[in-house]
């Protein structure tokens, strides 16, 4: 059968958040839906080799992601499983061809977040108070720096929250991604936990 | 002392003297400070009346003005039993008292006073049940007396929400010794949170005298307050109540209208101490306060808190309180100090200085009232003469304020909740906590520390341990020796008429609890029980010791033998908006959820899902659901089914594990057909089903039930996880969302917009899978028949669905292509004879009993379930899932109704019926129905009962329509 990429087609994808910031909405934090982003995943044991070989720098251990050269956001969700993610949405054709690259590579194993998940950008200083209010996980400034990755329930659902500001002393840019059919629920709770802020 | 004529600062350390409140009070007017709680700011308006109590409705006024008791419970228009002492005044609030016929000032029930006798302790226990049907007659006079306050039904709830909070250690309580510990550890670089239900920091320094000079609290306060504004690592929560102790240091402290959930690594729980009061008769009176209320009423309101008092005390604290009086205006005419040797020289000198009486082995044996019953206006003393008696004759003095100070029991209810034990001395009248919860350190006076250089050094020792269990510090600290004694060990004076309240709350008097224990009643559990003490409002704060005395003196045992009751969460009355308040229901969307609605989709729950039943109202259900289903077998409709679960499975071991996982045979499975998938659970339970797609020789794309595929993820991983095969397992259900084109012209609609997959029968045959796009968007197709017509399911990536959905409702324009929903979905598999795991399934069925041994391959040597499936099969068989039918003017059978083996009372159940529905394509009633394996035979009658009757269906041969399956395999 021919190639199955689902990074194809960027200007057609839709995101399921069909009610974004109500009326009236006021905060420090913003909050910007980037389900319509670039990005892909791949698992298996050769996926770190294969990355590699592709010129992108990889976090060393899991749960740390680091910003490559080229401007993707690189997520190491576990030893062997990694997430590449373009926030500049200008990286699409990279995303692409790396999806294309990986086919019928032994052990690397494409995943589908590009449509699995949503993608959330949240700024502001407020914002790692506000995950006090919907993530049992302390993600509190000092203890969640940039570059680390908390694969945990946010409101209930399950979530990877990564702090991707620009630096260690910082902690105002996050990055979540969170099952694309339950982002709306994320979407609505996350708006009302930072109208505080 | 008028409303606004306040003693001069700095007294008064919590009222804005520049900022006049208005409100009302049982609908009078009155006029406080900003910072008044409203008990203050009627005690400044001499309006000391302010609740009725429970049982006798007597005049009850602020006892602690601490919110340690219920006499200040109030009512606001929107929310009943308003602690009126914690309770800040509000413009123009409306505050009424509680419990009361008629008013609060003229109460019609005070006369139950008088018929105390006809309501012994646990009379209720055994009153208004005989003789029979009596009770009817008394619920409504109980139910209109009982209970306190009125909810406002008319209520709009507000926003309550919860956070998470983290730290390295939670101090619990922010007086001298909290504080204390908070500075030292913060000082030692651990992240703490100091937590304190007032609304300033600073517990017993803000309020209570240390010293005769009096400059004592306020130098220390000082001190400890600026340290901790130069330590950002301690965040303050003051007005913030740490209502339990869970473990590992799990803490809900609620603030306000948040919850706050805090996980601390180490906890110090400084939390004080109660003050307690004395048992004489007409205790309760109005004007009769604890001595640390009277000093609240002085230093944080300025308010003076009568004209001509006396101190009742059993320690040195009561003379401290009374030099402060005196100082600030108020006729201290005499303390009654109950102890024989009196206090040192140097408070007794001061005292006198300030022309205060002394009297020592003496007590209050009873209050006197004003005229009105509704004030004090006089006390009796009398000499002590031994424990709890005292002299025949004594002296009356007027006064209005009597100040008590029996002595501190320690708030020891959050250490208990964590297993702590209370244990007492009964010599020296000392409380001491053994068996604290690891990783929890106790200091100050709930420590029994209670010298303010001893409290101060205690809250540190106990920082210091935290610091050690952080690994911040290395050495622990000595124990601290406090030799200060505050208790007065018998602070219990029965009088012959009575009225002496153990506990204020329920109105229980020495004789109720006594008259306990002679009932047989002797643990203190069940006294508590049988006679309510401690389970009102204040939960026992000064109940519980003066009721472990005197059930020890009546069964002869010691107090620490007797014990106290036990402490339960929450500390204070918690509301439900707390615990309710923003709760997370995280519910699911298809990418066409938006479509659906504005197709006008009667939407239900799917498990977290939300799926279309039909398209229209509700209230035309069966209409719509025969519309489209007629169109599915006329024309053409399309479902969206993306709830279904997926699961892909990649590598060189997939066959093998699709083989090891599901019952037929997957091996030889060729690539681009789909293969029915049926799977059990090692029981031989068949658990779940699907359709497998052989994408490619290392390569499947399965789907599964919505409500299932997490459970068959969950397993297939934990089996691989023993297997060790080498395949990636992904749940990619939210990755791909999916339709379902059907019907005779789906083939027409589908062809429009999917030009680069040949679609013809020859080239796409029955159970085929094919990989195509549309618009440029990759799909993957499946010829499936689950309603029993030619039928496409497409699988798209999520984030296409919308756009394809689109184009394919565009498509089918031409061919009237209808959208259908889940329940007419239901109906059309039915009429096919599909089962649908779940619903025509239990928890026991077989794939014999489901007559799906036709997906079972026998000859393979495993699969999960297959030991158990061979030997359920192998038993003599009890009942079978069968089709049935029956006439459409019969009662329609429901899920769930019973099947008989005969009809009649006497009949056994055989099985029950798992769907039913009207048939429009065969006029009748058709369903799936486990019955008794005599039964099973086509053509045979058996009975269901539908609401008490029996009516008759017959077993039928499946599928009720097309049993050829042409239809669905049309060329």
């Amino acid at each position: 059968m021919a190639e199955f990429i689902v990074s194809e087609s960027a200007e057609s994808r839709q995101s399921q958040i069909f009610s974004l910031l109500p009326s009236g909405y006021q905060s420090t934090i913003q909050l910007q839906d980037s389900t319509t982003k670039s990005r892909v995943g791949f698992r298996g044991v050769g996926v770190e080799a294969f990355l590699t070989s592709q010129g992108i720098e990889l976090p060393s251990a899991p749960n740390q992601a680091v910003l490559s050269s080229a401007g993707l956001w690189v997520l190491r969700l576990s030893k062997t499983e990694f997430w590449l993610v373009d926030l500049t949405d200008e990286l699409a054709n990279n995303i692409l061809v790396l999806e294309q690259q990986a086919q019928g590579l032994a052990d690397v194993y494409r995943l589908y977040c590009q449509h699995s998940h949503g993608v959330f950008e949240m700024s502001g200083k407020p914002a790692s108070k506000m995950f006090a209010k919907v993530c049992g996980v302390d993600l509190s400034h000092g203890m969640f720096s940039s570059g680390c990755i908390a694969q945990t329930s946010v409101a209930r659902v399950n979530a990877i929250v990564v702090n991707v500001s620009a630096s260690k002393d910082e902690s105002d840019q996050y990055l979540l991604l969170s099952d694309v059919s339950s982002s709306q629920h994320l979407w609505d709770a996350l708006i009302d936990a930072a109208q505080e802020f | 002392m008028s409303a606004l004529n306040r003693l001069p600062a700095p007294m008064g350390s919590l009222i804005n003297r520049n900022k006049k409140i208005n409100f009302e009070f049982e609908d009078y007017r009155y006029i406080g400070f900003e910072g008044d709680t409203i008990a203050s700011a009627l005690i400044a308006n001499d309006q000391w009346l302010m609740s009725r109590s429970f049982k006798y409705h007597r005049p009850r006024a602020p006892l602690t003005m601490a919110g340690q008791d219920a006499n200040t419970l109030v009512q606001l228009p929107e929310e009943p039993n308003v602690l009126a002492d914690r309770t800040n005044i509000t413009k123009g609030m409306c505050v009424f008292g509680q419990n009361y016929s008629g008013t609060l000032e003229d109460d019609a029930d005070d006369k139950l006073g008088y018929a105390g006798r006809f309501m012994p302790v646990g009379f209720y226990y055994r009153a208004f049940y005989k003789p029979k049907g009596v009770w009817d007659k008394w619920e409504p006079f109980i139910r209109k007396k009982a209970g306190l306050g009125f909810a406002d039904l008319t209520f709009r709830p507000s926003y309550y929400d919860k956070a998470y909070g983290f730290c390295d250690l939670a101090v619990v309580g922010a007086g001298p010794a909290g504080l204390a510990a908070a500075i030292k550890a913060a000082e030692a670089g651990a992240d703490v949170i100091l937590i304190d239900e007032n609304k300033q920091l600073g517990g017993a320094l803000t309020y209570h005298r240390f010293d005769t000079q009096g400059g004592l609290a306020e130098s220390t306060l000082q001190s400890l307050l600026a340290k901790v504004e130069q330590l950002p690592n301690i965040r303050v929560m003051t007005d913030a109540v740490c209502n339990a102790w869970f473990s590992d240091n799990y803490l809900p402290v609620i603030q306000g209208k948040r919850m706050h959930k805090i996980r601390a690594k180490q906890c110090v729980v400084a939390s004080g101490a109660f003050e307690q009061h004395v048992v004489f008769r007409n205790n309760d009176l109005p004007g009769v306060v604890m001595s640390s209320a009277a000093m609240r009423l002085m230093k944080h309101y300025a308010i003076k808190p009568g004209d001509r008092s006396v101190v009742l005390t059993g320690n040195d604290d009561g003379y401290l309180a009374a030099i402060e009086m005196a100082q600030q205006g108020v006729t201290v005419s005499l303390i009654v100090d109950m102890r024989k040797e009196g206090a040192s020289s140097e408070l007794s000198d001061m005292a006198k200085s300030l022309g205060i009486a002394i009297k020592t082995n003496s007590t209050v044996f009873e209050a006197v009232s004003s005229h009105d019953k509704k004030h004090l206006a006089a006390v009796r003393i009398h000499s002590i003469t031994e424990q709890g008696k005292v002299a025949r004759n004594g002296v009356t003095i007027p006064c209005d304020l009597l100040c008590m100070s029996a002595g501190y029991m320690p708030t020891y209810q959050l250490l208990c909740q964590g297993g702590a034990k209370l244990q007492y001395d009964d010599v020296s009248a000392r409380f001491t906590l053994t068996g604290l919860p690891k990783g929890v350190a106790i200091a100050g006076s709930v420590n029994g520390v209670h010298d303010l250089e001893a409290v101060i050094k205690d809250g540190q020792k106990a920082a210091q341990d935290a610091l050690v269990a952080l690994g911040l510090a290395e050495v622990p600290m000595d124990t601290v020796v406090c030799t200060k004694n505050t208790n007065f060990d018998w602070p219990i004076f029965k009088h012959p008429k009575g009225k002496e309240f153990v506990d204020l709350d329920e109105d229980l008097q020495t004789k109720d609890i006594i008259n306990a224990t002679r009932l047989g009643y002797r643990d203190i559990q069940l006294v508590k029980r049988f006679s309510t003490v401690g389970m009102g409002p204040s939960q026992g704060r000064h109940s519980a010791l003066p009721t472990a005395r005197l059930v020890a003196k009546a069964t002869l045992r010691t107090v620490s033998e007797t014990g106290v009751t036990t402490a339960r969460p929450p500390f204070v009355p918690e509301k439900l908006a707390n615990i309710a308040g923003r709760i997370f229901n995280p519910h699911r969307y298809t990418p066409m959820h938006k479509r659906h609605l504005e197709l006008g989709a009667h939407m239900i729950p799917a498990g977290v899902w939300r799926r279309p039943a039909f398209y229209g109202s509700k209230d035309k259900r069966e209409e719509w659901i025969q519309q489209e289903a007629l169109a599915v077998r006329n024309s053409v409709g399309i479902i969206d089914v993306s709830t279904l679960g997926g699961i892909e499975l990649r590598g060189p071991d997939a066959a093998e594990f699709m083989n090891r996982m599901y019952t037929f045979a997957f091996l030889k499975q060729p690539v681009g057909k789909t293969r029915y998938a049926v799977l059990t659970n090692e029981q031989g339970v068949v658990v779940d089903d699907g359709v497998a797609c052989r994408i490619a020789e290392d390569h499947f794309y399965v789907t599964a039930t919505t409500g299932g595929v997490d459970a068959v993820y969950r397993e297939m991983t934990k089996w691989n996880a023993q297997w060790r095969l080498k395949v990636d397992i992904a749940n990619v259900t939210s990755a791909f969302s999916a339709v379902n084109i059907a019907g005779p012209l789906a083939r027409k609609v589908l062809e429009k917009v999917c030009t680069d997959v040949d679609l013809s029968n020859e080239a796409f045959p029955y159970l085929g899978y094919r990989e195509g796009s549309i618009d440029g968007m990759p799909v993957r197709l499946m010829r499936v028949g689950f309603v029993g017509e030619l039928g496409y399911e497409v699988h798209m990536p999520t984030l296409f669905a919308l756009k394809i959905w689109d184009e394919l409702m565009a498509a089918g324009k031409a061919f009237d292509i209808r959208p259908f929903g889940v329940e007419t979905q239901r109906l059309l598999r039915l009429e096919k004879g599909h089962i649908i795991v779940s619903q025509d399934t239990d928890g026991m069925s077989h794939p014999g009993e489901l007559s799906l041994d036709w997906a079972i391959a026998r000859k393979k040597p495993f699969y999960v379930g297959s030991r158990s499936v061979d030997i359920v099969m192998a038993r003599q068989q009890t009942r079978k899932l069968v089709g049935f039918k029956l006439d459409k003017l019969s009662s329609k059978p429901e899920e769930g109704h019973i099947v008989l083996d005969a009809a009649g009372s006497d009949a056994n159940i055989t099985g029950n019926v798992t769907s039913c529905e009207y048939s429009p394509t065969l006029d009748a009633y058709i369903g799936l129905a486990f019955v008794g394996i005599e039964q099973q035979d086509e053509g045979k009658t058996f009975p269901i009962r539908v609401n008490g009757q029996e009516v008759w269906a017959t077993v039928v041969a499946l599928p009720f329509y097309d049993p050829t399956g042409a239809r669905q395999e049309v060329a």
